[in-house]
């Protein structure tokens, strides 16, 4: 007798375990939990942005949505570690547009074609900032004081990154040179600015924002199309004759050749976070838009961001490819 | 006044009070373990703090800071392996005074340096934040190229062996942290075609590397026997009280260490490794005995825990204060701390104080009382600890191996790093079995990116030119300072193996 049901048991024990081995079919996706990698440390705001949205989408997977910071060469060896994870769908990245600059300045040799795009998820904007005791009150003030003395006011910038490119067309735009001095990280930047060891920076706003609201640092210009809902009062850079733009755009990538329709329930379980009304006021409590696009979107609009990076690229003599 | 009352309260509610000492617990026996780090304390705890009203999840997160860092104390003291680069100058005098027999008095010292300290340090993160993190912010790249200076100067001079070798094994060190992006231009350097080395080796693994493979192996070599001669019989209460009390018998050390301790921790960005060098190297300089350092000292001790704790304060500062940065964490812990603050939704800054005076202060109380009780902790809990000396090697080597390895793998969830920790442990041997001290090159490998990127960064600002180096008044007093200190330092470390043939030893 107990002999049989030990047999029984076995046999059940068995089939349960070769059930857990095989990999599910997409139809059982996901089984397990689904790890985010995020290519930099916690509490930037790759993280906190990833942070909430992997919340909404526990909600519809039913399964955890575990965020991993995997952090160094600026973001480059959390991009290797998706891009060379198996193509299942339980290890996805999300990374903003620095993986055209990584590819561009010859850090990495992929781009984003190696990956399989979900979609784009949020957006922040950047600005130009100085010093509270600045001359400087507007764009204009810096153009001309820095086509009087060339190469002489100093200008830091993130090497490698959007920062740089950002930084790059809005100097070539306003047709000045400055001394640039690369220094990455947002905060070690405006610390720079406070104790007076650099005269003008840009940064994103999220970061800008506690220092210009206690009178620490003033901001001269907003580097997107459009005003900034929390700094309406701050003219844009095109508003002020400087055809240069800088986004924090964060987009969700799979490794390349992922199940469709695995890739499908990613994007669709992605979407319904994303377009939730209450991560959407999560997000506009850090300052960040929620904006989804679909799958053409998404592609139509990694194109152009990357074809408009080559151009600045080469145009700068930062092309290493 | 009131918001300070209203801050005593808030702590000493039972739920508060609770947390804090379940966090200074769990921070101390992580950091006890070699391998695990205050930094995976308080990052296995945030998703945890979800659920807790921002007046609770902060005071655990501090206690659970103030115990990670105590705890790097006891593995450095009782088995020799520093914890994290905050203790690496406390093994020289802990571990002899252990290996001397004395393990009791040797936690009971560090204990009570690192409450002092602790304490001195929530004192200043009260009164002397804002004019500190004001000093801290006139370093610029010149100045912190000194400041990189004068510590490598210290590290070589503090070790006491051959300065060659020290100089030697400095320049070794220097020349790992070259390994993977350069801090300026981001091409790679050295990685033999390995993507993961495209940000260099990571610092902890490689540093438990150097300690533990070496520790472990001489373990080995001693057989069955246990590490210390545990069977003289020693009462730690008595231990721990009476090393209270030797505090004020090195009153002015204990003051130089401590503001010392505070002021670097202020300074955003720096490793905490060099609190605790500069510490130890200020406290043999202005040493009774000097030649005793490094065969347990007991200055040594109070230089380098005093400081390290002096430092966690330090290090709050930039996160908390009016002016300065936040968001440049003095360093790994607070950064996560940091990120902790915004996933709860405030916004820290230089706001923080104003609107928020209240819930600051409330990090201060706790601040301070996780403190004391991490000295209890201590004492309540070293009879265990130091009983757990006398399991067999051959259990004891291959668990802390594992520890070791597990946390490698923790820090950045790699594979990768985990041979990483291999390899420096094969370093860290070939330089014991050379003689070789491992301080100065784990200073280089640690220190070397930034120091790289300062000194790079200063040649850009500058065009070129090394002038000010010596014409501005901060950094001129730093190179001052260094060369008159290794001078010193010389002919210290001389006059005491002059002392050392006399006695005939």
């Amino acid at each position: 007798m107990t002999k049989r049901v030990m047999t029984i048991t076995v046999a059940v024990l068995t089939v349960l375990l070769l059930a857990l081995a095989v990999p599910g079919g997409a139809a059982t996706w996901p089984v397990k939990p689904i790890e985010v990698i995020i290519p930099y440390a916690p509490g930037g705001g790759s993280d906190v942005t990833a942070r909430i949205f992997a919340r909404y989408m526990e909600k519809s997977l039913g399964q955890p949505v575990v965020i991993v910071n995997i952090e160094g060469a600026q973001g480059k060896i959390g991009e290797m570690e998706v891009l060379n994870a198996r193509p299942d769908g339980y290890k996805i990245l999300w990374q903003h547009h620095v993986l055209h600059c990584l590819y561009l300045t010859g850090v990495t040799n992929h781009t984003w074609k190696d990956f399989t795009p979900i979609a784009v998820g949020g957006k922040s904007d950047n600005v130009v900032i100085v010093g509270k005791n600045s001359p400087w009150n507007s764009m204009a003030d810096v153009v001309r004081d820095a086509k009087a003395k060339p190469e002489h006011f100093v200008m830091e910038f993130a090497p490698g990154t959007t920062n740089h490119f950002g930084v790059l067309q809005m100097l070539s735009e306003m047709n000045v040179t400055m001394n640039m001095v690369p220094k990455s990280g947002d905060n070690p930047r405006i610390t720079s600015l406070l104790g007076g060891h650099c005269d003008i920076t840009a940064v994103a706003m999220n970061s800008a924002m506690p220092f210009y609201k206690s009178g620490d640092v003033k901001i001269l210009g907003v580097m997107s199309k459009d005003r900034s809902k929390w700094l309406p009062e701050v003219p844009t850079l095109m508003e002020q004759g400087i055809n240069a733009e800088l986004l924090n755009e964060y987009v969700l990538y799979a490794p390349k050749g992922i199940p469709s329709d695995v890739e499908a329930k990613l994007r669709s379980a992605f979407k319904s976070a994303m377009t939730s009304p209450e991560l959407i006021k999560e997000y506009e409590a850090i300052a960040t838009v929620a904006n989804f696009m679909d799958k053409q979107e998404t592609i139509d609009r990694l194109t152009s961001i990357f074809n408009g990076y080559e151009a600045l690229a080469k145009q700068f003599g930062i092309y290493r490819k | 006044m009131e918001v300070l009352l209203t801050a005593i309260a808030h702590v000493f509610n039972p739920v508060s009070l609770l947390l804090i000492v379940g966090g200074v617990f769990f921070g101390l026996l992580l950091g006890a373990i070699p391998g695990l780090t205050a930094t995976m304390a308080v990052g296995l705890i945030i998703p945890v703090t979800f659920g807790l009203a921002p007046e609770l999840a902060f005071p655990l997160l501090v206690s659970l800071y103030v115990g990670g860092i105590s705890g790097g104390l006891v593995s450095a003291s009782l088995i020799g392996i520093p914890g994290t680069p905050s203790s690496v100058t406390t093994v020289f005098d802990s571990y002899s005074m252990t290996k001397n027999g004395q393990p009791g008095r040797a936690l009971g010292l560090g204990s009570a340096a690192s409450l002092w300290g602790g304490l001195a340090s929530a004192v200043a993160l009260v009164t002397l934040a804002p004019p500190l993190a004001k000093f801290a912010l006139r370093f610029g790249p010149f100045e912190f190229t000194s400041l990189f200076l004068l510590t490598f100067a210290c590290v070589t001079a503090v070790t006491g062996e051959s300065r060659v070798k020290g100089y030697l094994a400095l320049l070794l060190g220097l020349f790992l942290s070259m390994v993977g992006m350069d801090p300026i231009n981001g091409i790679e350097r050295f990685t033999l075609g390995y993507y993961q080395l495209s940000a260099g080796f990571s610092q902890l693994p490689a540093l438990i590397g150097l300690f533990t493979l070496s520790e472990v192996v001489s373990g080995a070599k001693r057989g069955k026997k246990p590490t210390i001669i545990a069977a003289q019989r020693f009462s730690v209460v008595k231990d721990f009280i009476e090393t209270l009390f030797v505090i004020p018998k090195y009153f002015f050390l204990f003051l130089r260490t401590t503001i010392m301790g505070v002021a670097i921790g202020t300074f955003p960005g720096i490793g905490p490794g060099l609190a605790n060098v500069l510490c130890y190297a200020q406290a043999k300089a202005g040493a009774k005995h000097p030649e005793l350092f490094g065969k347990g000292s007991e200055e040594g001790i109070i230089g380098a825990e005093a400081g390290n704790n002096a430092a966690t304060g330090g290090a709050l500062i930039p996160l908390l204060t009016l002016v300065l940065t936040l968001g440049v964490p003095g360093d790994t812990v607070t950064a996560l701390i940091l990120g902790a603050f915004m996933l709860h939704g405030i916004q820290p800054g230089p706001l923080l104080f104003r609107t928020n005076s209240q819930f600051v202060t409330i990090i201060f109380v706790a601040f301070f009382v996780a403190n004391i009780v991490m000295w209890l902790l201590q004492l309540a809990c070293s009879k265990i600890f130091i009983k757990a000396l006398s399991t067999p090697v051959y259990i004891l080597a291959p668990v802390i191996l594992l520890f070791c390895a597990v946390g490698s793998f923790a820090i950045n969830n790699r594979v990768f790093d985990i041979w990483v920790f291999v390899l420096f442990g094969l370093i860290g041997l070939a330089f014991i079995v050379f003689r070789v001290p491992l301080l100065p090159l784990l200073m280089g490998l640690i220190l070397g990116k930034n120091f790289e990127k300062e000194f790079r960064t200063a040649l850009i600002v500058s065009k070129g030119s090394l002038a000010p180096f010596f014409t501005r008044p901060i950094s001129l007093a730093l190179i001052i300072i260094s060369v008159l200190l290794v001078i010193y330092l010389t002919r210290l470390s001389a006059r005491a193996q002059k002392t050392l043939a006399n006695t005939g030893k």
